[in-house]
């Protein structure tokens, strides 16, 4: 496919294709905003050239101009970058500062950020370093219909419904993240692994969640039925409750390199080896019943636990009210 | 509303909710016209009079709630939820009149189910006795505002509240799993669990502050009723060296319950020891003014009507400040995060004060709740404002409010609710002026001075009080054109516009 090149002083690097589909590169984020107000929702966000431009009246806004990643803030460990960056660059400019946004699972790794917004991905399997969304500072977003949203970088949003959050889930329709600021962590290294073997679901979930309370915090772990037994698989940096780990879990101790091997496997620039958005996530009483079928626990806290591979769909009522709040928004000022 | 129109609706309302639990008495009618915002009192004292509600109706369940929006909605009447009134934002203030919803009687525990670590709760219920009925049973929710007496678990969602030990359990919207809420269409429904995944409804309710619906109960995740308690006092330097062990503990991963670091001036308020006991002299007189105890308001007049050099005076105290810290949980974690903080203060040259601060705190730490309108009756006022930022503005941050808002208040501060990223800064304000007009004058240019500066900083300018009235003015600056996705939501949900209208963002353009 080739794109012949126009431009439009007003909205940025305008390119057509041959098909007639065309891709549109605003040059910031008022640009964004601009076209936005222009196209009201109808245009599909993408990073460089799509690989399939599709039909002739297809709009594409590139985001590239958005990927950019850096700076960190002294102190608060705050890093800013553009919503097309990926997770994995951010995570690479981390290392560079000896920095982590803790385990970012290998299913994100090539994600920009805003694709993982629009989904609603907010978990993660990491008592230590929380979910992703707890990490999410602020964001600063082109709406539908135009404008741009402002949000002071704040530990906690303070006022009002937490409208930053409000992008979350909504496809694109909710508008396109900007620029997005994340809490990063001090790098230290993982540090210690372990193995532990249970009989059944309902052991292996009860002496996680005795962990937890016990002040265990693995930087992630991760729960599988492996044959006739379940296995809880957890890597350790710093101390971090490691000690209490241990009192608490109970099982049977395995060998630690089982979670040593994947470790790597599943965070860091691995294979994406996890459908994110087919889950189902619901109180741990639930679960023991439903993880007997599925095959792995993503993420286990004490008041819920998501399993893979079990999913269940939107909730219908609340699904159609979020259309219609989304339409007014599309509707412009 | 005419008397004919007035009729109807409590006719409407006493079918719903029951004659005894409708009134529109002159008492209840004055008594349901506030809140706490120290800027109504100022306002009672200049001689305005509040505006009143139409009427107050007291439901005994949801059914009854959805009812009465319903009928609300048909007869367009305004609808201000109201939890215990604590809120000092002006939030629950009728300002298109209307009906006040005291949801008090909504006060049952629904569901616990410990083994999944949550309980279900409605929203009337009383902060304090929650918690005590949680810890008969060996449990806690973490969430101890300093107004636990005087508040509600809907009050506390809806304006986004955060207990003293946020540190360790989080902020009452890290604390909600889902919401039954009645929404101002008179639908009642309930959130998707916050991890499902999806479109956060969760996170659009919280803080929503009675705009968008009606909350009648929460499912809230409870913990395990700590074990064991590490109580320390440390002696910092100064400020900066403060903020550096709370930033270093919440940045390894710790999780005290409490990290509390008090200004020069309020570390002389509370005392070395962290008991507010009183001295002698001006502080003497200060302190007592503050809680609303000791006699005769002239010399406190005195002080609080010439805040520069009040101000000009703290900047000489001793830099030293206070660093309470309160470690829970397991015996060993408890230890390990109290060794952990110990090793983080001592390499800022901090002095081990021992555990008479923690203890100290612990045993004071409602006091503050009940003493407020004694500093009202010696002609002066007092009022709190916290804001929220990043490690790397902290300092300058307080720097920059105590300047511009100490040209008109005695201001001091102390810093706490710590996360990785940051903390919050709780502002005390005090002022007197010669007359009621002339103090809420004052009252207003602090109030407006620190706001400019939080927002002018990149600050959100508040952490745990909301928005009411009295940030309004700043929400559009602080938000952007987000606010049309809030008129969005709003139109959704409460097409009628009923819902506590003029409050958060204001009336939709
Ligand atoms: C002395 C003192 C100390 C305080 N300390 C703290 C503190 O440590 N931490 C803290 O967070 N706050 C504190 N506050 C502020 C206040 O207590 C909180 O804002 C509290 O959450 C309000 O709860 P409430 O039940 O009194 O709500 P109200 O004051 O009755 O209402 C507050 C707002 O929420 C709305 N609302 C109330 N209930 C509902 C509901 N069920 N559904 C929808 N909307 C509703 C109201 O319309 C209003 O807008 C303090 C206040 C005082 C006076």
């Amino acid at each position: 496919m080739s794109w012949t090149s126009v431009d439009d002083p007003q909205l940025g690097v305008c390119q057509r294709a041959d098909a007639g589909a065309r891709l549109v590169e605003p040059l910031d984020a008022a640009g964004l905003a601009q076209l936005l107000g222009e196209y009201r929702g109808a245009f599909t966000p993408t990073v460089g050239p799509p690989p399939d431009p599709g039909g002739r009246d297809r709009v594409w806004v590139d985001l590239s101009p958005f990927s950019g990643v850096g700076p960190v803030t002294d102190g608060a460990l705050a890093v800013q970058a553009g919503g097309a960056a990926t997770w994995g660059a951010v995570e690479g400019h981390l290392a560079a500062e000896g920095l982590t946004l803790g385990p970012v699972p290998g299913a994100l790794w090539d994600e920009p950020l805003y694709v993982t917004l629009a989904r609603g991905a907010r978990r993660r399997p990491s008592p230590r370093f929380g979910e992703l969304l707890d990490n999410l500072l602020a964001v600063k977003a082109a709406l539908p219909g135009g404008g741009l949203t402002r949000s002071a970088v704040t530990p906690r949003r303070a006022t009002g419904p937490d409208l930053a959050r409000g992008l979350l889930g909504a496809g694109h329709r909710a508008g396109i993240p900007v620029s997005v600021h994340l809490q990063a962590w001090p790098r230290s290294p993982v540090t210690a692994w372990r193995a532990v073997g249970f009989a059944g679901w309902a052991e292996a979930l009860h002496g996680g969640v005795a962990a937890l309370h016990g002040g265990a915090r693995p930087a992630w772990w991760r729960f599988a039925a492996q044959g006739d037994r379940v296995v809880c698989l957890a890597g350790f940096a710093g101390e971090a409750g490691l000690a209490r780990f241990d009192e608490a879990m109970g099982g049977h101790p395995l060998d630690p390199g089982l979670a040593r091997a994947l470790g790597d496997e599943v965070f860091g620039p691995g294979v994406a080896a996890h459908p994110l958005g087919a889950a189902w996530s619901g109180p741990v009483s639930e679960a023991i019943g439903r993880a007997e079928v599925g095959s792995e626990i993503w993420d286990l806290r004490p008041e819920g636990v998501t399993v893979l591979g079990a999913a269940t769909g939107p909730d219908p009522g609340w699904a159609s009210l979020a259309d219609a709040a989304l339409g007014v928004l599309e509707g412009g000022p | 509303m005419s008397t004919a129109s007035v009729e109807a609706l409590v006719d409407g309302l006493q079918a719903i909710v029951g004659p005894a639990h409708v009134s529109t008495t002159p008492p209840d009618r004055v008594a349901y016209a506030r809140d706490l915002w120290p800027r109504s009192q100022l306002d009672r004292l200049a001689g305005e009079p509040p505006r009143l509600p139409t009427a107050i109706a007291w439901p005994a369940d949801t059914a009854q709630v959805a009812e009465v929006v319903a009928l609300c909605r048909a007869t367009r009447t305004p609808i201000v939820p109201f939890g215990a009134g604590s809120g000092v934002c002006g939030g629950t203030l009728p300002v298109r009149r209307g009906l006040v919803l005291d949801l008090k009687r909504l006060r049952r525990v629904r569901r616990l189910a410990a083994e999944d670590g949550v309980i279900e709760v409605e929203a009337g219920h009383n902060g304090e006795r929650l918690e005590r009925w949680l810890a008969h049973r060996g449990l806690t929710l973490g969430h101890f505002p300093s107004s636990i007496l005087c508040s509600t678990v809907g009050g506390w969602v809806a304006a986004r509240s955060a207990g003293q030990c946020s540190s360790r359990y989080g902020k009452i919207e890290d604390m909600v799993v889902d919401l039954e809420v009645v929404t101002g269409d008179g639908q009642v429904r309930r959130t998707p669990r916050v991890d499902a995944g999806g479109f956060d409804w969760n996170g659009v309710f919280v803080g929503s502050e009675g705009t968008l619906g009606v909350i009648t109960s929460a499912t809230l995740k409870v913990h395990p009723e700590p074990r064991a308690r590490a109580f320390r006092g440390w002696q910092v330097p100064d400020i900066q060296a403060g903020l550096t062990v709370m930033r270093r503990a919440m940045q390894a991963g710790l999780r005290p319950a409490v990290l509390r670091l008090y200004d020069p001036l309020d570390t002389l308020m509370v005392g070395s020891d962290g008991d507010k006991k009183a001295g002698g002299g001006p502080l003497h007189t200060l302190k007592q003014g503050l809680l609303g105890q000791g006699s005769g308001g002239g010399a406190l007049r005195w002080i609080l009507s010439h805040p520069r050099l009040g101000n000009g005076a703290v900047n000489l105290l001793p830099a030293p400040c206070l660093l309470v810290t309160v470690s829970e949980g397991e015996p060993g974690e408890a230890r390990a995060t109290d060794d952990a903080l110990a090793a983080f203060a001592r390499e800022v040259g901090a002095k081990d004060l021992g555990e008479g601060p923690g203890r100290a705190w612990l045993a004071h730490r409602y006091d503050v709740s009940y003493k407020q309108s004694g500093i009202y009756r010696k002609g002066a006022f007092v009022d709190t404002f916290e804001v929220a930022t990043t490690w790397d503005k902290v300092a300058a941050l307080y720097a920059a409010v105590r300047e511009a808002a100490g040209r008109h208040v005695l201001v001091m501060a102390h810093f706490s609710h710590a996360y990785p990223g940051g903390c919050s800064i709780y502002f005390t304000f005090a002022g007197a002026a010669p007359d009621a007009s002339a103090m809420r004058d004052r009252y207003d240019a602090a109030w407006q001075a620190g706001l400019d500066t939080a927002l002018g900083a990149g600050a959100a300018i508040a952490h745990h009080h909301g928005v009411g009235l009295s940030r309004r003015s700043h929400m559009g600056p602080a938000h952007g054109d987000a606010r049309r996705w809030f008129d969005a939501l709003k139109a959704t949900l409460d097409p009628d516009g009923i819902m506590n209208p003029g409050k958060v963002f204001g009336e939709a353009p």
